[in-house]
């Protein structure tokens, strides 16, 4: 099934981070962009050219949609919002990065301890 | 501001489809960011970009057609035969430098009898590797083979038609830019050769040693555009064996209406 949830995985990290900062609200590229600085104290920055290739995977897959903002000042300014099946994506990779978390502090946790 | 016309001039050489979407958002970002994030972040990102677009993804787009077209069928079958149109025009314009460039050499070039039949071998070699055809047999081609360019656009017609009856209103454009994109290799690298051959004039320009024609840089010429006409030939045997699978996949298809 090409609309399996699941198929997505992994995403890799310039996906999910423009699949959370979409979680939130709509935003346009520039926003995406600023977003994904914050989300990751700046450590992770998405250049336009990323961003929109990324971007244009997401619309062809159908993990988000562009949406048209009436009144909007600037018309240069395109607004993308997450859909349905990009909800259930990033929730099931976040389960997924989980999943990895607990597994890393489990084997992690005796090397730690050995070097105190 | 010319940090801002060099980022234009490299958002102007993606591949049109991604241009025509994102390049003034994509302006629009540079002018918002470019004090915080820095020129030459930006310029290298839409350089990788560039590079990105053309090799990577301008052969596997897939386009989806408004959902109100009802009759998206047709609107799409006039788009791809204006884009053929465009893209024969463009085949044609370099099979005719091709033609001058023979021409002139084999009338004006210093080089032994030896040497121009040497190149006009290459020559049609090469025309007839880019056109899909084998050298001499067969020639001239049949009008619509005449270029690789234009088979791979017939061959999205016949591909827009599979896709047209499977679900109406999607099927595979993405395609064109790619041989646009091979298109524009072909023109580039020709001007390229060109200047580099023109170098001896230019140093006599120049008041430097080493000065007038040395045509015997023709065949390094030759040489390069047979092992680009090579590449395109194989670029050209994966169509073809596309365009088996997407026959196998309408015999299936009208299997299953009968």
């Amino acid at each position: 099934m090409a609309n399996e949830p699941g198929t997505f995985l992994p995403l890799s990290p310039a996906i999910l981070h423009i699949l959370i900062s979409l979680a939130g609200e709509d935003r346009h590229g520039y926003g995406i962009m600023q977003e994904v600085a914050l989300q990751s104290d700046g450590q992770y920055k998405l250049g336009p050219g990323t961003l929109y290739d990324n971007l244009q995977r997401l619309l062809d897959q159908g993990l988000v949609s562009e949406v048209i903002r009436r009144g909007e000042e600037d018309s240069r300014r395109r607004y993308y919002r997450l859909s349905s099946l990009g909800k259930r994506v990033v929730n099931l990779e976040i389960g997924r990065l989980e999943g990895v978390f607990r597994q890393a502090k489990v084997h992690l946790r005796p090397v730690k301890a050995a070097k105190s | 501001m010319k940090s801002r016309s060099l980022y234009a001039f490299l958002l102007r050489l993606h591949p049109p489809r991604f241009r025509d979407k994102y390049e003034d958002q994509m302006l629009w970002i540079f002018d918002e960011s470019v004090q915080s994030r820095g020129v030459v972040s930006l310029l290298f990102d839409a350089l990788v970009s560039l590079v990105r677009q053309w090799v990577f993804r301008s052969g596997g787009r897939r386009s989806k057609l408004p959902s109100s077209a009802i009759d998206g069928v047709s609107v799409l079958a006039e788009s791809l035969h204006q884009n053929s149109q465009k893209l024969f025009l463009r085949a044609w314009r370099v099979n005719v430098l091709w033609l001058l460039w023979a021409v002139v050499v084999l009338l004006l070039c210093p080089m032994p009898i030896f040497g121009k039949l040497q190149f006009v071998f290459y020559s049609l070699l090469t025309l007839s590797l880019i056109s899909g055809r084998k050298p001499v047999r067969g020639w001239p081609p049949r009008l619509h083979y005449i270029s690789l360019f234009y088979y791979k656009v017939s061959r999205e017609f016949y591909r827009a038609e599979i896709e047209s009856r499977r679900d109406g209103l999607r099927t595979w454009v993405g395609k064109t830019n790619e041989v646009r994109g091979a298109g524009s290799i072909v023109v580039i690298f020709l001007i390229l050769m060109l200047l580099w051959m023109a170098r001896p004039v230019l140093r006599g320009y120049m008041g430097l040693p080493n000065a007038g024609l040395d045509w015997d840089h023709s065949r390094y010429f030759v040489y390069g555009i047979v092992v680009l006409g090579v590449s395109f030939r194989l670029l050209t045997r994966v169509n073809e064996s596309a365009a088996e699978a997407i026959q196998q996949e309408l015999n299936a298809m009208d299997g299953g209406a009968k």
